[in-house]
């Protein structure tokens, strides 16, 4: 029986939690003949309207936080007529160890259709994208205004471009005007510029 | 030239002790840390006695070469290896036969227990160094590289607790040293998932006898409770100072 004390409790890997008729396996959690037991370490939560026990772990790993992700940084790899590979660095607060890799589908990149993912983003943009699923490869979009490349470089001189309207970038060294999905998302810092 | 005339010295001495003054059923002092290393996912060190073991863990994360990784699992990747002033003499920092081996034993017994079915097409990568050799290193690293993929946050279905038992001077020792191990007439490692009472490494060498082996059994398992208490209390007491989480 799950009594009020065990809710929050800390638990390790192979902590008996209840019986599978009680609460169903949760988050963290695992079932072995008709038993739950806890997965991880961490904190058990009983779900007491949708009778499900969870654990919730005090450290997250890499594939729940991309699971989780609302925004991605990456950096185009490469390009092909209709994809684009990116590396994925961060995604939200978190850095990778090492980066996982994403695709991103020239329909997945406005709700308009595009001829060629060189008119939204070219090799070494930086961009911030939001993941699909959290299969890896990560599928990925740029739909939506916060999403899209922060900063790129000319394919030309490989000097900075700047904005000049929402989809034209120009390079600040050669002049080269090129098209760009931009992103609305800047890096401000509180008294930064 | 100067030949040592090295001979089997005695190994339960009069009083009932072993040569390092411990009782037939002592285990050797224990020590336990984890989450020490910065940059890995998870990482813990486990001392027993002479020996040492760091850990470090690293994933899930994706699989290079792509090709394989498995659609349904992640794939698990155990490096054991002895740094060469783990030793007496130098240890070539090579990975030996001996080492290449005990990386695939410990892979398997830390199959048995991490939950790989929940990442799938990613790989998790521990790497064992021995920084300290002196007999039992592989129950030490399978035990330290268990503390460190619990503490990655990676779902595993129990802790893994090994200890080794064998037979010196015809009595039945629990933890052997390197006497023991060098001079003994058997050396069995066990490890074991103590809250699920499974065991995911046994290994013999030398020679029991039906009743011996299962004595054996019975004193490697009082051990491995007295680990795994260890092995938790070691988590506990690190995440206890954890408030809440998001």
């Amino acid at each position: 029986m799950v009594t009020q004390l065990d809710q929050g409790n800390i638990v390790l890997p192979g902590t008996y939690l209840s019986t599978i008729e009680e609460f169903m396996p949760g988050d963290g959690t695992y079932d072995k003949q008709g038993l739950v037991y806890a997965g991880v370490v961490g904190r058990t939560f009983y779900d007491m309207i949708n009778r499900k026990v969870n654990v919730i772990g005090f450290k997250k790993n890499y594939m729940q936080t991309l699971k989780k992700a609302k925004s991605l940084i990456g950096v185009i790899t490469s390009v092909d007529e209709d994809m684009a590979q990116v590396y994925i660095i961060a995604a939200d607060e978190t850095r990778f160890l090492r980066p996982f890799s994403g695709v991103l589908h020239s329909s997945q990149v406005s709700q308009k259709r595009l001829e060629q993912i060189t008119l939204a983003v070219r090799i070494g943009d930086i961009i911030r994208a939001r993941p699909l699923s959290a299969a890896v490869p990560l599928p990925l979009t740029i739909k939506g205004k916060e999403f899209g490349v922060l900063v790129a470089h000319c394919s030309q001189c490989g000097g900075i471009m700047k904005k000049i309207d929402d989809e034209h970038v120009k390079c600040s060294r050669c002049g080269q005007v090129e098209n760009r999905k931009l992103s609305n998302f800047t890096m401000v810092k509180k008294h930064g510029s | 030239m100067l030949t040592l005339q090295v001979q089997k010295p005695k190994l339960i001495l009069e009083d009932g002790r072993r040569t390092d003054g411990r009782r037939p059923d002592e285990m050797r002092p224990i020590k336990m840390e984890v989450g020490i290393l910065k940059n890995a996912n998870g990482s813990a060190i486990v001392e027993m006695g002479k020996t040492k073991v760091l850990t470090a863990v690293y994933g899930p994360r994706e699989m290079h070469p792509r090709h394989l990784a498995l659609p349904d699992r992640a794939v698990m990747r155990v490096r054991y290896h002895m740094t060469p002033f783990s030793t007496d003499d130098r240890k070539n920092p090579s990975l030996s036969r001996r080492e290449i081996e005990i990386s695939k034993v410990i892979r398997e017994a830390l199959e048995a227990a991490v939950l790989a079915e929940t990442f799938p097409r990613t790989t998790i990568d521990v790497f064992s160094e021995v920084l300290q050799a002196d007999a039992g290193t592989r129950l030490v690293a399978l035990m330290s590289a268990s503390l460190a993929v619990a503490d990655a946050g990676i779902p595993m279905r129990d802790l893994i607790a090994g200890v080794a038992v064998g037979k010196a001077d015809g009595t039945l020792v629990l933890d052997l040293n390197e006497e023991e191990d060098m001079w003994g007439e058997a050396d069995m490692p066990i490890a074991m998932m103590p809250s699920l009472s499974q065991v995911t490494l046994l290994q013999l060498n030398g020679n029991f006898t039906p009743e011996e082996f299962r004595a054996a059994i019975q004193l490697a398992s009082k051990g491995i409770e007295e680990l795994y208490k260890l092995q938790k209390e070691t988590l506990t007491s690190k995440y206890s100072a954890y408030k809440e989480v998001n």
